[in-house]
């Protein structure tokens, strides 16, 4: 049949396409990982060679920079941004979505009015309260400013719009008080929201730079990020170490990423976030 | 149970208040005061040093508004928007469209255009300015088209071109979007019922003609609302060019400045002019919420009718 012919080229081309797309995705970090490991003289050089592979640029920054110590900011701010501004945003809202407390729909329209305020627009005067509370070359200033998010508020809220009611109900006939149901009951089973939320903010967390870049000017208090440009801005790095560095950031959260997809996709087809 | 349910709603009020404060404080502090501390400032001539120096009146917004260097960074945004949103949104269309034929592919496809989305900005950059570098990988491809083709081309780092320098932030931005406006498409697509794609197979449409005459037509909201959503994000462009343009900003020659950089250069590029910088911050949260507004109203016109 002549049209399924024409299908097929259809498809042939459209799969060609595809599959040069994805090259090209993937190939920039195929090769920047593989440049990691080569030697600076050869790493220009468009061709594979496995024989000279070396681990010398990761020893390098290794050893001229507290990276370890970056890690470990990184993770501590990631962490603890992540675990209080969920608890925070939970509770309230679980608040706006099931107590008729006074000031309930004000609040809620506030927040939906803060998720319009683009980020950058309170960028200096943030770092200028950031300054007052004394936070500057502190990881606090990293963490405490950041808390709370109109987003996750929303989501939250939205999760807690279609709970079921009885169990709640159930709970307060044994005697829990409104705060205990939440920290007992509403909390531990907004696995999925919360799932999803975790894994978003601490994607964004991990790769801030912008304020730690602002905030952060002692070196043993570098994030990750931070951290390894700042390697960069210093001298003239050998480009196998500036594609070592770049894996350094990457790696940790594509593991991670990879390791939590599953879980992810089942959050956004509960939550309906993206 | 009655009685107890009533105690129940009554002891709420205070508990609901308690759980909702933290983050209304946070709000409060941590928004509301920045905003407004934006907005009193835009008036005056307030330092990043000296600190407030008295009242300008709209003297700031006709400094900016008459600021060539403000000019040129709504030239590079828009720029900038003008391409990476097309890319973004027919490219994203292409493989949500794809990944939505072939089930086997999916969750690959998913997770290899998702992950430049997820890459730090620096690793972004550093990985891009390799590959965009002078004798890179990518100049040495041009330069070969160069010789097999009439084209004509001359290696340059990116980079350091202001040519060339644009156009790498543009490549990274498409780069590294594209996964999100994929997903956002697929799950568009995967709300469309089956079984009009099997009365059009009965029909004898083509593939061609059913993505155009179906398939468009039934996401046009979220095609929408995509293209809103990437307009506004666009006018926000700045931490890649940020990263890439290092200590001097906008560099070279200013071919990278972005109106958010202007916002950051003018306050701590130097001369910490806080009003100045307000000024021009809040006239991009004016278009910004001008765009949202509309948009908005065009939804909710929708959902009346």
């Amino acid at each position: 049949m002549k049209s399924s012919y024409s299908e097929k080229i259809f498809k042939f081309v459209m799969y060609s396409l595809v599959f040069i797309l994805t090259v090209s995705f993937i190939f920039p970090f195929v090769w920047a990982f593989y440049s990691s490991f080569r030697p600076e003289s050869v790493v220009n050089d468009f061709t594979l060679q496995f024989n000279n592979l070396t681990i010398s640029a990761y020893l390098k920054i290794f050893t001229g920079n507290p990276v370890l110590r970056w890690y470990l900011n990184s993770f501590f701010v990631s962490i603890v941004t992540v675990t209080l501004s969920i608890l925070m945003n939970s509770a309230c809202g679980y608040a706006l979505a099931r107590i008729n407390f006074k000031g309930n729909n004000i609040l809620f329209t506030l927040i939906l009015g803060v998720m319009m305020i683009p980020g950058q627009v309170t960028m200096v005067p943030t770092y200028i309260l950031i300054s007052k509370f004394n936070m500057i070359n502190s990881l606090w200033g990293l963490i405490i400013p950041f808390l709370f998010n109109a987003m996750n508020i929303f989501m939250f809220r939205q999760f807690y719009l279609s709970f079921p009611k009885d169990l709640e109900e159930s709970a307060f006939m044994d005697g829990l008080s409104r705060i205990k149901i939440f920290f007992k009951i509403a909390l531990p089973l907004a696995k999925a929201p919360i799932v999803t939320l975790v894994i978003l903010n601490f994607i964004g967390n991990w790769n801030s730079f912008v304020y730690p870049n602002l905030i952060i000017s002692n070196k043993m208090l570098y994030t990750l990020p931070v951290g390894l440009a700042s390697i960069k801005k210093e001298y003239m790095i050998p480009i196998n170490e500036s594609m070592a560095a770049a894996m350094l950031i990457t790696i940790p959260l594509f593991i991670f990423y990879i390791f939590m997809q599953k879980k992810l996709s089942q959050g956004i087809a509960t939550t309906g976030i993206k | 149970m009655f009685k107890k349910n009533k105690t129940f709603y009554e002891q709420d009020k205070k508990a609901g208040v308690l759980l909702a404060l933290p983050a209304s404080f946070w709000m409060l502090l941590w928004v509301f005061i920045p905003v407004s501390f934006a907005f009193f400032a835009s008036f005056t001539n307030w330092n990043l040093l000296a600190g407030f120096r008295g009242f300008v009146g709209l003297q700031n917004y006709i400094t900016v508004l008459t600021d060539e260097k403000f000019w040129l960074a709504v030239r590079n945004t828009l720029t900038y928007a003008v391409f990476v949103i097309p890319a973004h949104i027919c490219l994203g269309l292409f493989l949500a469209y794809t990944a939505n034929m072939g089930h086997k592919f999916k969750g690959f496809l998913r997770t290899v255009y998702y992950l430049p989305g997820i890459t730090s900005s620096v690793a972004i950059t550093s990985i891009f300015l390799f590959l965009f570098s002078k004798f890179g990988i990518i100049n040495q491809f041009l330069t070969w088209l160069s010789d097999v083709t009439p084209l004509d081309y001359t290696a340059v780092a990116w980079i350091n071109d202001p040519n060339y320098a644009l156009p790498l932030i543009i490549i990274m931005a498409i780069w590294s979007g594209l996964g999100f406006n994929m997903l956002v498409f697929l799950a568009a697509f995967q709300d469309i019922p089956m079984e009009i794609y099997e009365a059009a197979t009965i029909d004898g449409c083509s593939e061609f003609h059913k993505f155009f005459k179906i398939t468009l037509p039934l996401i046009k909201d979220q095609m929408f609302f995509t293209m809103v959503l990437a307009v506004i994000s666009s006018l926000q462009v700045f931490e890649i060019a940020f990263v890439t343009s290092g200590s001097s900003a906008g560099s070279p020659n200013g071919a990278t400045y972005t109106i958010i950089m202007y916002i950051y250069d003018t306050v701590f590029g130097g001369i910490g002019a806080v009003g100045k910088s307000s000024a021009a911050a809040f006239i991009l949260f004016a278009v910004i919420m001008t765009i949202t507004l509309i948009q908005k109203k065009l939804f909710s016109d929708k959902e009346v009718s």
